[in-house]
């Protein structure tokens, strides 16, 4: 069973495609990369699947499921979530909290559940404590549990964007652009971090990433996007002799 | 041991102290006093303070939050001279009236945010206060307003002093505070401020914005409701000017002034700034001066509001021994 299609995703802001035609597939457990130049459309794709935008033409299939159009939180809650490519976290929560927002997925229960049964309350705060503290002491963040999520360093910034989107319990996470402006030890530990997140949780990837050397590592297969239109699909080896693909990064050198 | 013993009491030896000032309240001040008077304007003061920051936690600055108290006064005073029912339905009724208009604007208002919903709730209160000071004359009685109730009665027991009033509005300003606690104690007071941080980010993690904004703001809007069905008999009547734009932003000042990090700023600000008007009346005119000065030397000083003011003041004192310790 394929976990996510799409079938000729189309998106036009005005006069401009910015996403044109697109046909994708991720597999269950499978760890896709999307990669592409500047402005080809990436984004785009990963907004217009979680629902920030709405397609101009086109399907998108989730778990054999239409969910085309359909908003964020309700995509969300079926098992698809995204990070984003800024750090876009809850500013002035700490991390602990950050992450216990995250898990709210998990928790099912509604504002007013949550204002009138005191028990159940306490039950769902000790089962997020344990939670949180997991996933905190798994991905390095423990020592900042305290921390407003504002005040943390780049790195650690993108590792609880990264956190938060792992505590919905994803059956496919999209991450975008995760180990931007890393040094290349932070980015080795966050791909390594990534590789286990996949191992324990069986979970599928998409990831958008500029950093080729974290795609060819974590990459099982790799779709490559120029102009809003795909390219080229395939092994992280055959991209990388792909013509078209060499073309689109380093330009044919024609005219020079 | 015995100091140990003694601290862990204290919260508790507070809150009894607490409990005994404001039950005896009304016998220190006198049951008919103009003091307990100002109490009472406090205290509803405090609900709206309260229910404004409530809604203030998802990161929307109702400003038609008095539009909703009126709803609920107007509501009160109907039912009780036009349909003969017990004052506490109407007070009641009010309160559910408010609740059913801020659940139906809810779905226009809450798809706004930040300054669009500052100025679309400017524009309703605004709207709504126009409205009733020029039609349905017959029934709102224009800009003049409706005077000259009578006291009201639960179950038999008349208001004829104002310890009733005091009374309950101290039991409305509780349950507020409890639901505020309650909402703000849980993990739900984490979504509330999640949604104010990152709204886009909240959704992605599959929480329904719409529903939850529109909780706070349905809760929020009742409970003003009901403080303005109290406001309406304590004052024996309202007119439309009493909820325009100045007390909109009065309860914005208790907020702000009071501190927004926390539950208790939004009651200091509406115990200390609620009665500073009546406090300094013998001013005169220069009262709005004092007031006005006070307001900009807290928010120059204390941009956390009064409530930060001990920390504020350790952190002066400890800083020159710091220094001290560097040399």
């Amino acid at each position: 069973m394929v976990l996510l299609e799409t079938r000729g995703l189309t998106k036009r802001f005005g006069g401009l495609t910015a996403v044109n035609a697109v046909d994708l597939s991720v597999e269950p457990g499978e760890v896709r990369a999307l990669i592409g130049p500047n402005g080809a459309g990436k984004s785009t794709i990963f907004n217009v699947i979680t629902g920030v935008y709405k397609p101009t033409n086109g399907k998108i299939f989730f778990k054999g499921e239409d969910i085309t159009g359909k908003s964020p939180n309700a995509i969300a809650t079926r098992g698809l979530v995204r990070t984003f490519q800024a750090n876009v976290l809850f500013g002035t929560l700490t991390v602990f909290d950050n992450i216990a927002v995250g898990s709210y997925l998990a928790r099912k229960k509604g504002f007013l559940q949550n204002l009138f049964c005191t028990a159940s309350t306490r039950q769902d705060n000790n089962e997020i404590n344990k939670k949180a503290t997991e996933l905190m002491e798994f991905l390095g963040l423990d020592h900042v549990k305290d921390e407003v999520a504002m005040s943390l360093p780049h790195g650690y910034q993108r590792l609880l964007g990264v956190a938060v989107a792992i505590a919905c319990e994803p059956e496919l996470l999209l991450l975008d652009e995760p180990v931007t402006g890393m040094t290349p030890t932070e980015s080795d530990s966050m791909i390594g971090l990534l590789m286990t997140v996949r191992r324990e949780h069986k979970v599928a990837i998409l990831i958008i990433e500029h950093n080729m050397r974290a795609v060819m590592t974590i990459a099982d297969r790799i779709t490559v996007i120029n102009f809003g239109e795909k390219i080229a699909e395939g092994l992280p080896k055959e991209i990388r002799e792909n013509p078209k693909v060499i073309k689109a990064y380093l330009g044919s050198g024609e005219g020079l | 041991m015995k100091l140990k013993r003694l601290k862990l009491t204290m919260p508790v030896l507070y809150i009894f102290v607490a409990a005994i000032i404001l039950l005896a309240l009304p016998y220190i001040t006198g049951v008919n006093s103009y003091w307990l008077r100002i109490f009472v304007i406090i205290g509803i003061n405090t609900v709206m303070a309260l229910t404004l920051r409530l809604i203030l936690l998802t990161g929307l600055m109702n400003l038609a939050h008095p539009t909703f108290m009126a709803i609920g006064a107007y509501f009160s005073i109907f039912a009780m001279t036009r349909f003969q029912l017990p004052f506490l339905v109407g007070l009641i009724g009010g309160g559910l009236v408010a609740g059913i208009c801020a659940l139906i604007l809810s779905y226009p208002f809450l798809r706004v945010k930040g300054v669009y919903f500052f100025l679309i709730t400017l524009t309703f209160l605004e709207m709504f206060r126009i409205a009733i000071s020029n039609y349905w004359r017959d029934w709102f009685n224009g800009a003049d307003g409706i005077y000259g109730l009578m006291a009201p009665t639960i179950g038999g027991f008349q208001f004829t002093s104002l310890a009733p009033f005091y009374y309950l509005c101290l039991v409305v300003l509780l349950i507020t505070f409890a639901i505020c606690w309650r909402i703000e104690k849980s993990w739900s007071g984490s979504v509330l401020l999640s949604i104010r941080d990152a709204d886009m980010l909240s959704r992605c993690v599959g929480i329904n914005i719409m529903s939850w904004k529109a909780y706070v703001f349905v809760i929020g809007c009742s409970l003003a409701g009901v403080a303005g069905g109290i406001l309406a008999f304590l004052v024996g009547g309202v007119n439309p000017n009493n909820f325009g734009f100045p007390y909109a932003v009065d309860i914005q000042v208790f907020v702000i002034v009071g501190g927004m990090g926390t539950i208790w700023g939004p009651i200091l600000g509406a115990l200390l700034f609620g009665g500073l008007g009546d406090f300094l009346r013998g001013l005169g005119g220069y009262a709005l001066l004092v007031n006005g000065s006070v307001l900009v030397l807290i928010i120059l000083f204390l941009p956390a509001g009064l409530i930060d003011f001990p920390s504020r003041i350790r952190q002066l004192i400890r800083r020159p021994a710091v220094d001290a310790r560097e040399k």
